[in-house]
């Protein structure tokens, strides 16, 4: 982390983009200590495009099995089961509750250029939700220490 | 600062994608139900004389903890959107919290139908906590007479009262139920002013069947066609209240649950926004929905009070290949549930789909039988 600010701080300070990248890298490892995911197995790529700066960003989060990775860069469309392009401030009003992911997507504010499939979705919802309610219950990784990992129980 | 984002740059891709997904839904073609509402339980303290659960005690055979996140498990890996909690009343069961959790944890959109007797301080926060996304609460009346003698205990309106506070102060997606009688026919207009007032998102309303508690009277056809007629009627009154406000009350072409959003903040958030109902007209049986039963058998909507197959050993794809919604898919049957009432079976079309009020009525010739039960009222035991 470069900064002592959380992402929401950063975010809401207009540092958008680094403010949500670190919120990815904690979803990512919240994702990587769960057990459920462990157990259950399940495969998902979303790319993630953010429009920031004038430029688009992109970012990607690999979830195969308990492995989870987090990255800059884009991957090849075919290798992606979800690609969302939004701003950083709609995904955190997203990730916060503040907006619907559906209520982001009619209004235009959030658009899914590769459309999942049902379970697909509902596992990009899973990993949402997880990181949401783990945050909320103060239950974050905190990556500082130094001690989020892949596998982590 | 960041760049305040142009449309066009978030326009690279649309989701037409989930409109399509939608369209798809409503004309038959979803490989499985993008919602599933679940009587997770039968047990429930009030008596309301409509309950098309005939709810009252806990049923012998209901899931256990462990078998209903087996079921939950299959509802996601099925792509199942959104979970609507129902009963009898959900928060009687201790692990009410732990599924809700479990099913968001999952990723589905999770709401709770409550009556709200049990959602006292702590409750809505703990529904929150979980990740509950809809809390509902039934309502027949402002007037607590009425409401109470619908439910047949005293003092059950404080309890409701209460929860839609509650929920629209914590922040939670609240809706308002209302099943459409003779008694909360009149008190349709001031309902709908008082859940604009408090800041209510949306009102669910509902027709009256004649199954569960409702039925067992010689008039139940006849109670029936009345009950669709003053349902419509009930739109009607809602219509004319709604539009110079800017609420829209959608049209649908069978009567069934119709969800008008109250305080519409787009053109495009409507109610039943979660699976796309603005966008399906007609029966959504095996288009969108299924109903789960306490003891995990499914039926094809809560009202349709017949067994289609069973979340303890079948899948949900499985049981989305029933001959019943396949014929549902195929035909234009009018409400399944009706074909039941009025001919004793799922599988033949709704005769007050196909044929008109007048004559439908004068076929059934004078009225023979009881007015509905009114059970006498009790003290509510949680105030």
């Amino acid at each position: 982390m470069t900064t002592n600010q959380t992402p929401e701080q950063q975010i809401a300070d207009g540092n958008g983009l680094a403010g949500i990248v670190e919120t990815l890298k904690a979803m990512t490892a919240v994702g990587a200590r769960d057990r459920l995911w462990m157990r259950r197995k399940k495969n998902i790529t979303i790319q993630y495009e953010f429009v920031a700066d004038d430029a688009v960003h992109t970012y990607h989060s690999w979830v195969h099995d308990s492995d989870w990775k987090f990255g800059e860069g884009a991957l090849a469309d075919d290798d992606c089961d979800v690609i969302l392009r939004t701003t950083p401030q709609v995904l955190n009003e997203v990730l916060t509750g503040v907006t619907g992911g559906r209520e982001a997507m009619l209004n235009g504010t959030l658009s899914m250029r590769k459309a999942p499939s049902h379970p697909k979705l509902l596992l990009m919802r899973a990993i949402f939700n997880r990181y949401t309610k783990a945050s909320e219950r103060g239950d974050l990784v905190d990556l500082n220490a130094g001690s989020a990992g892949a596998g982590e129980g | 600062m960041t760049t305040p984002h142009a449309m066009s740059d978030l326009a690279v891709g649309n989701n037409s994608w989930m409109v399509d997904l939608i369209d798809q839904a409503a004309a038959g073609k979803a490989h499985s139900p993008t919602f599933a509402s679940w009587l997770i339980t039968r047990a429930c303290q009030l008596k309301c004389y409509y309950c098309f659960a005939d709810a009252h005690k806990k049923d012998p055979d209901e899931l256990t903890t462990g078998e209903a996140m087996d079921v939950i498990e299959k509802l996601a890996d099925a792509g199942v959107f959104y979970l609507s909690y129902i009963g009898g009343e959900p928060l009687m069961r201790k692990d009410i919290y732990q599924l809700i959790d479990y099913s968001t944890d999952l990723g589905i959109y999770t709401g709770i139908h409550t009556n709200g007797m049990l959602v006292k301080e702590g409750v809505v926060p703990r529904l929150r906590d979980v990740g509950c996304q809809i809390l509902g609460v039934s309502i027949d009346s402002h007037d607590p007479l009425i409401h109470d003698k619908v439910r047949g205990v005293s003092g059950s309106l404080v309890g409701a009262k209460r929860a839609v506070i509650e929920s629209v102060k914590a922040g939670m997606r609240c809706s308002i139920r209302i099943v459409v009688t003779p008694d909360s026919l009149p008190a349709l207009p001031s309902l709908f002013h008082w859940a604009r007032d408090v800041g209510v998102d949306e009102l669910i309303i509902i027709p009256i069947f004649m199954v569960g508690r409702a039925a067992g009277s010689p008039n139940d056809r006849r109670m029936d066609i009345e009950g669709k007629e003053m349902f419509w009627r009930g739109l009607e009154i809602l219509r004319e209240i709604g539009a110079p406000l800017g609420v829209h009350v959608p049209e649908e072409k069978v009567a069934c649950c119709v969800g008008i959003e109250l305080n519409p903040s787009t053109d495009t958030f409507h109610a039943g926004h979660a699976i796309g109902f603005e966008r399906s007209t007609g029966c959504r049986v095996g288009k969108f929905i299924i109903n789960i039963h306490p003891n995990g058998d499914v039926h094809s909507c809560p009202f349709v009070h017949s067994r289609i197959g069973s979340l303890r050993d079948q899948s949900v794809e499985e049981i989305w290949g029933h001959p019943l919604l396949e014929q549902a898919r195929r035909e234009d049957m009018g409400c399944l549930a009706r074909s039941i009432i009025h001919k004793g079976r799922p599988d033949v079309a709704d005769p007050t789909y196909l044929r008109g009020t007048e004559e439908l009525l004068a076929e059934l010739g004078p009225d023979t039988g009881p007015a509905p039960i009114m059970i006498p009222l009790t003290e509510a035991s949680a105030k």
